[in-house]
């Protein structure tokens, strides 16, 4: 926990600090714009809010005064479904139809548009009632019964596969060069949140500009590959001045972008040191309290010294796709840095760390990574598994606002009952703990109902039959 | 290190994240009231959160969050901001 | 103990405390003084510890407190306690005692917080319950911040540093503190303070958690066993208890008699250890207490914790009657509802029915069904086991035999309840273990039929995940009439027929089922008149149907006229079969026009568990009777097909002709000198690396990917040469088992073994194994298989591929335990998730998981594959109308 929050503030504190919250355009305007993006985009883009562009305001604020300003938002009313379009494709047009025989009744937003683009397709606008009549009725047929244990049985729909999955890790997944962790193990990590996954991996898209070029395409790389003060340069220290010589290699130095000044400036940092540039292009680092020993040791760090390259990412692969241009896989992950690097396409660079997602981009999106990465894990083994039962996992480790994980140390551990508690791990702590708090342990869930030995409050046990009685009838 | 750094721009531009919007007091009611809900029974979002802190969101306020879904291409959930305890 | 029998208590709520030492001494019914258990003559010592006053385990006494006798029901025990004769602290509430003392002052005993701080935090507690959030950080935020003072802001004294030693013992700056003392700090604590602690005033209060009285478990806890030598062996707790007691008497005596403090001190940590042992064996820091025999005695903790434990071995599943346990075979004349239940079991078990005035001569006539004469001549008749009567008050459950059927029948009253054995079409559950989703217990019907195993349709195996190499299957027998209306709307198979993991049907035709449908629709399959009687009479078809006449053959009827008989009139329907999935031909479609098959090929595409197309289609329209009888159907006709047109498999199903294999041996030839070419160019270090990786990685990448290619290239030629008429072929292709790797595999080349998903390193120095020279890097020594499994494998290739193979197992075995694992975590989370009348989804407590389930509302199962309505489906029928 407190180790992360310094970075988690910096780069937060950084961005919020820069925009203020803006007044939102006329309820109409965005009533449209959200109309033609539904009914025209096939790619999925996020529904921004119709914002005018945030202001940059120059402010080196800290958390504390945001918290003291008290800010007001304008709210925009909720999109809602049936309005007139301004524009009318024959797309809009059917779906305002459609919407107008709904008559307020609903149905899945997919389901509207589908029935459109089909009725389109097949001319049969005239029919469009009869359609609608007919999609409702099968929605309706196919909808969720009330009281039904929705969890047990997404539990076990996720559970069951699993033993088909293989545990055997090494595979090459996507790119022919990364080793990614699949199957069984990697589902496990999900589930658990672990904070960093075994085999880290991002994908780093491309600015527009960026994107066909291979050298900019490089240069982007260079900067995110981690480099060595070993790769790049000559490193003798010597014994008799008790100085470090760095000869760094000039055409290495050229190829990767890096300049004399930064090397000082990487130099500099290290402590006790001082670091000047000669005029042969080479840096002397000399010791401040001069021994044998110092030396050694700041001539082993210099050898593994990070020159450039973002922390934690250790291989870099640049690849090009077909549609997307110029695309960088990494082996390791640090999304902080990377989506602050130039270049870098801050709307779709994402990496699998799911902890990492949260902590930069929010509970939602974090939400959004763990559907994404538990589906591929199972349909990658060839197994299929309803997204809604992902959903409701993905929902229940989301739901406290943080990333927690299915277990005693996230989900289990934090239930209000004391006896389903004590069976599922650690049994005598909880009992006693509970006993000095005094807990009272309401018998609401599923666990405490079987071991005290009742039906339980799910499916046909959320319901019960009561007899009205009549008047006896005279006879 | 001479690269040009640039800071962390709109995260909620980014594909993953949804559209995160703050409901007035009144529409607060609203919705506890449609759904008959206490407070404390809202799914929770930090205060913390980098799309809290982007729009402003205080503690107590719920957001209107527009997902969109895979099933049924959007959908609608709420959740509360509550004050981080680290 | 009288039980009224009319209204079910429900429990409401249980509430947890500590029990003072006052509540123990009334509780209890006698105090305990001596160590000794019996006496000379076998009988329970006064005082002692297995005083009959704390309950009776010998059936036939009667307990001295309460009057019952042994048994269910009866006497449940009563607790005793022993008077310590010191304070000794519970081992485990020894974190939060020291909590206690580090956030308190010792003189005053007021927390060391200054009144604003004070408030601060009770306000923040209550904030914190309003919204629901974890209340631990402020708990221990609390405790952090109290420690903090060097002074009491109350009195001024100074605070001293509280060590703890573990396990039990306490140092105030280095010097000991008696469990004495710590006592008497804990009474001064104020209940105001106590909230703030963690500490719930009206169900604990701290100095409870030091003990001075120990209360006795009764002797039903800690039953003594009498061996076969007649001795009686007493209970571990007995055993601790004995040596509590003892130390105890010790300390007493010696204290009273005026001992030196070094003694009493001595006799105090022995006598705290004792009891540390008796409430938890397992406390770190201090030795286990053990038997005579070295084993570690299993006390209190020992009881409730684990697998074995009280918890989850007794109280969240327990061992239940009337339930059978046998092997399992398949029987494809058996309806996918039904099961088929030896003989013997449907005797044992029985199901209760309450005699009323409707059915109390069927009653009578059952309880001498058995004993008739005319019942020796069927193979088997219902009868009666029990019959329990209400005779002044009690129950008495009369066993029935043949002397006293008559008199039972006679006498039977209105009222009783006669525990009948079962007959056909009683419900019952059956199951296979392990039960990872809710169709491994489904409801079946009973028949009942001869021999010793459970018998079903093969059909059903995919759920239960059942195969018949000696699998065994229980069966429970549905006692009341609630659970059997459930069991009948909900649990029967032909209502799980689909799955909720992804919508789709995970009960259909399996192997020999779709073998048979398709031989009997494959290119214009003719029948001859003779065996399409048979198959049209295996599906009980009684209608028309047409028959044809040819010169060769005589009259015959059209295999798929045959498959026709079972699909509904309306139905259409066009698909791609599986077999020739790879064609893009009009040919490779099924095509089925108002409910008759006009060209196309039956196989698992159609009929399949997981993609049967017919199958889905009949139940979306008809409902689940619908596709029951026509599952039921589809494996009668597959198997009698089987079985008519002789369908099997042999050794020569593998063989292909000379020049096929010497095709074969030619490419792995040539693949093998690719690879020794590769080998050289790495060895004069001419080999590329592929980018981003070392030269050995490349190497290694280069050479699966030759040997994948020879393998699948050996697969082709062998493929071209086994055609439709080869079994196995007919089985892979159909999708009734195998696929054409096996198929390659068997006549072609088994291909490169490999762990770890790399080729074979592991062995010997520098080399596989000593058959190879040393730095060997060639296809052969590591691990690639050239020969067929028809062929046979030389010894090291033979090597190579157990190693494979053993890795595999070794998968499967880690596999189960860890996927069994996060299925528990999985379903201990989600367990009590359910979707409200309000189309929510809610937990437990109320808490809103999500808004709508599934963000559209739509049960998965019923979902077309993921979709919510098959629009397709609604704009064809829409054409269709117009």
């Amino acid at each position: 926990m407190p180790k992360k929050t310094p970075t988690k503030a910096a780069v937060s504190k950084k961005a919020s600090s820069k925009t203020k919250p803006v007044k939102m355009q006329e309820a109409k305007d965005t009533k449209e714009k959200t109309m033609k993006d539904q009914a025209t985009s096939k790619k999925q883009t996020v529904d921004t809010l119709p914002l005018e562009p945030a202001k940059k305001t120059k402010s080196s604020k800290s958390k504390k005064t945001l918290k003291k300003e008290p800010v007001e938002t304008v709210i925009v009313a909720p999109v809602e479904k049936k309005s007139v379009p301004k524009k009318e494709t024959p797309e809009d047009k059917s779906i305002f139809k459609i919407n107008e025989y709904l008559t307020g009744r609903y149905l899945p937003f997919k389901i509207i548009e589908e029935l459109s683009s089909k009725i389109i397709i097949e001319k049969l606008e005239k029919k469009t009632k009869d359609i609608v009549e007919r999609a409702l009725i099968d929605y309706e047929k196919n909808k969720i019964d009330p009281a039904e244990a929705c969890g047990i049985v997404g539990a076990q729909s996720i559970g069951e596969p699993g033993t088909q999955m293989t545990m055997r890790t090494f595979h090459y997944a996507g790119v022919a060069e990364i080793n990614v962790t699949l199957g069984l193990p990697r589902l496990i990590e999900i589930v658990d949140a672990r904070s960093i996954p075994s085999t880290p991996m991002m994908n780093i898209f491309l600015n527009e500009e960026y994107r066909h070029d291979q050298n900019l395409a490089k240069k982007v790389a260079n900067q995110i590959e981690i480099t060595v003060l070993n790769e790049i340069a000559e490193i003798e220290a010597d014994l008799t001045n008790l100085m470090i010589t760095v000869r760094p290699d000039k055409e290495v130095i050229e190829n990767k972008g890096i300049s004399i000044d930064d090397l000082l400036e990487v130099l500099g940092k290290i402590r006790k040191t001082e670091a000047k540039a000669n005029k042969d292009g080479s840096i002397t680092v000399s010791l401040d309290d001069p021994s044998y020993k110092m030396l050694l040791d700041v001539n082993e760090k210099l050898k593994s010294l990070k020159v450039k390259g973002v922390d934690g990412i250790n291989r870099i692969i640049v690849r090009k796709e077909q549609d997307e241009g110029y695309v960088i896989y990494s082996e390791g992950s640090n999304l902080d840095e990377v989506l602050l690097i130039d270049g870098v396409d801050q709307k779709r660079t994402s990496t699998n760390d799911i902890q990492a997602v949260a902590r930069v981009l929010g509970i939602e999106a974090a939400r959004n990574m763990i559907i994404h990465e538990a589906h591929n894990t199972l349909s990658e083994q060839g197994l299929n598994v309803d997204l809604r039962h992902i959903m409701l996992v993905a929902d229940i480790m989301t739901s406290d606002g943080e990333v927690k994980a299915i277990g005693r140390h996230g989900i289990s551990g934090e239930k209000s009952s004391v006896l389903s508690r004590a069976a599922f791990e650690i049994t005598v702590n909880h009992l006693l703990q509970a006993a000095r708090k005094g807990e009272s342990d309401g018998l609401t869930g599923v666990a405490e109902n079987i071991i005290v030995g009742q039906p339980v409050n799910l499916g046909t046990g959320a319901v019960e039959l009561v007899m009205k009685r009549t008047k006896a009838k005279k006879e | 290190m001479a690269t040009k750094k640039k800071t962390l721009e709109d995260i909620t531009k980014h594909e993953l994240v949804p559209e995160h919007i703050i409901l007035s007091d009144k529409e607060k009611k609203d919705i506890l009231k449609k759904y008959q809900l206490e407070q404390n029974q809202f799914p929770r979002i930090l205060d913390t959160d980098p799309v809290c802190l982007h729009i402003g969101a205080k503690p107590g306020k719920i957001l209107k969050i527009t997902r969109k879904s895979h099933t049924a291409n959007k959908a609608v959930s709420y959740r509360l901001v509550v004050e981080s305890s680290k | 103990m009288e039980r009224v029998n009319s209204i079910t208590k429900k429990i409401g709520e249980i509430y947890f405390t500590l029990l003072s030492p006052n509540e123990i001494r009334k509780m209890s019914a006698t105090k305990v003084i001596t160590a000794d258990t019996y006496d000379e003559d076998g009988f329970p010592i006064a005082m002692g510890l297995m005083d009959p006053r704390m309950g009776v385990i010998e059936p036939g006494l009667r307990c001295k407190t309460c009057g019952q006798r042994v048994g269910k029901d009866k006497c449940p025990g009563h607790f005793g306690h022993i008077d310590l004769a010191m304070p000794v602290i519970h081992v485990g509430h020894v974190k939060t005692i020291r909590d206690c003392l580090r956030s308190t002052c010792r003189d005053c005993g007021h927390l060391l917080l200054n009144d604003k701080q004070r408030d601060d935090f009770i306000d923040q507690i209550g904030q914190y319950a309003i919204e629901g959030r974890n209340i631990n950080y402020l708990y221990k935020e609390i405790i952090t911040t109290a420690r903090k003072s060097d002074t009491c802001p109350h009195c001024g004294r100074e605070v001293g540093k509280i060590e703890l030693d573990k396990p039990t013992s306490f140092r105030e700056n280095g010097k000991k503190l008696t469990p004495t003392e710590v006592r008497e700090w804990l009474e001064k604590i104020r209940d105001e303070d106590l909230p703030l602690l963690e500490i719930n005033r009206k169900s604990a209060r701290p100095e409870w958690m030091v003990l001075t009285v120990l209360p006795v478990p009764p002797v039903t806890v800690r039953p003594s066993v009498t061996l076969q030598s007649g001795e009686r062996s007493e209970d571990d707790l007995t055993h601790k208890l004995v040596d509590v007691i003892r130390i105890n008497q010790r300390l007493q005596e010696n204290r009273d008699a005026g001992a030196p403090q070094l003694i009493v001190e001595d006799l105090w940590e022995l006598l705290q250890y004792h009891i540390t042992t008796y409430l938890d064996n397992q406390t770190s820091g201090i030795p286990p207490a053990r038997h005579r025999s070295g084993r570690p005695l299993k006390t209190l903790a020992q009881r409730l914790k684990g697998k074995e434990g009280r918890f989850r071995s007794n109280l969240s599943g327990k061992r239940v009657n009337f339930s059978a346990r046998t092997v399992i075979s398949p029987d494809p004349n058996l309806s996918i509802n039904e099961i088929g239940v030896p003989h013997r079991i449907a005797e044992e078990l029985t199901v209760p029915v309450r005699v009323t005035v409707h059915n109390i001569e069927w009653c009578k006539e059952l309880i001498i069904a058995k004993y008739a004469p005319s019942s020796l001549e069927k193979d088997y008749v219902a009868g009666v086991n029990y019959v329990i009567k209400n005779a002044e008050g009690v129950k008495r459950r009369i066993k029935i035999t043949d002397k006293n059927a008559e008199m039972i029948s006679e006498s039977l009253e209105i009222g009783s309840i006669i525990e009948r054995q079962l007959m056909e079409g009683d419900l019952a559950l059956f199951n296979r273990q392990p039960s990872l989703h809710r169709m491994s217990m489904m409801a079946h019907r009973i028949k009942v039929v001869p021999g010793k195993t459970f018998k079903f349709n093969v059909c059903v195996c995919p759920p239960y995940n059942a195969d018949f190499d000696g699998d065994e299957m229980n069966l429970h027998i549905i006692q009341g009439e609630e659970a059997k209306a459930e069991a009948e709307i909900l649990m029967k198979v032909q209502e799980n027929i689909l799955s909720p993991r992804f919508g789709g049907a995970i009960i259909g035709g399996i192997h020999d089922i779709i073998s048979g449908c398709f031989l009997l629709t494959n290119k214009e399959r003719k029948v001859p008149v003779a065996i399409a009687s048979y198959l049209l009479g295996a599906v009980g078809y009684k209608g028309d149907i047409t028959v044809c006449d040819d010169e060769r053959i005589g009259r015959y009827v059209m295999g798929r006229d045959i498959f026709s008989t079972l699909l509904p009139k309306d139905m259409n329907m066009r698909f791609k079969s599986k077999t020739y999935q790879s064609l893009d031909s009009e040919e490779a479609f099924v095509i089925i026009k108002n409910g008759r098959l006009l060209q196309g090929t039956i196989d698992e595409n159609s009929v399949g568990a997981f993609k049967g197309n017919i199958l889905d289609r009949i139940i979306r329209d008809h409902g689940m009777q619908a596709g029951r009888e026509f599952i039921d159907n589809v494996t009668r006709l597959g198997i009698a097909v089987a079985t008519m047109f002789g369908f099997t498999t042999s050794i020569d199903d593998e063989d292909i002709p000379e020049q096929a294999r010497l095709k074969v041996a030619e490419g792995l030839d040539k693949a093998m000198e690719k690879i020794k070419n590769l080998v050289k160019a790495y060895e004069d270090k001419e080999l590329e690396s592929l980018p981003g990786r070392s030269l050995e990685e490349t190497l290694e990448m280069e050479i699966m990917r030759v040997t994948g290619r020879a393998r699948d290239m050996a697969g082709e030629i062998a493929g071209e040469h086994l055609g439709l008429e080869n079994s196995a072929v007919i089985m892979a292709k159909s999708g009734a088992r195998g696929s054409m790797l096996n198929l390659s595999q068997m006549s072609g080349c088994v291909g490169q073994q490999a762990v770890r998903g790399e080729r074979i390193h592991r062995g010997y120095k520098y080399r596989t194994l000593p058959h190879f020279k040393k730095g060997d890097l060639g296809a052969s020594a590591k691990g690639f298989v050239a020969s067929c499994y028809k062929k046979g494998l030389n010894p090291t290739e033979y090597f190579f591929h157990s190693m494979g193979g053993r890795e595999g197992l070794v998968d499967t075995a880690v596999r189960t335990s860890r996927s069994g694992y996060m299925q528990r975590r999985l379903i201990n989370a989600l367990e009590d998730v359910k979707v409200e009348y309000d189309g929510t989804v809610r937990q437990a407590g109320g808490q809103v998981i999500q808004f709508i389930y599934g963000e559209d509302g739509i049960d998965p199962t019923r979902s077309l594959n993921g979709k919510a309505v098959d629009v397709d489906r609604i704009i064809a029928d829409i054409k269709e109308e117009a």
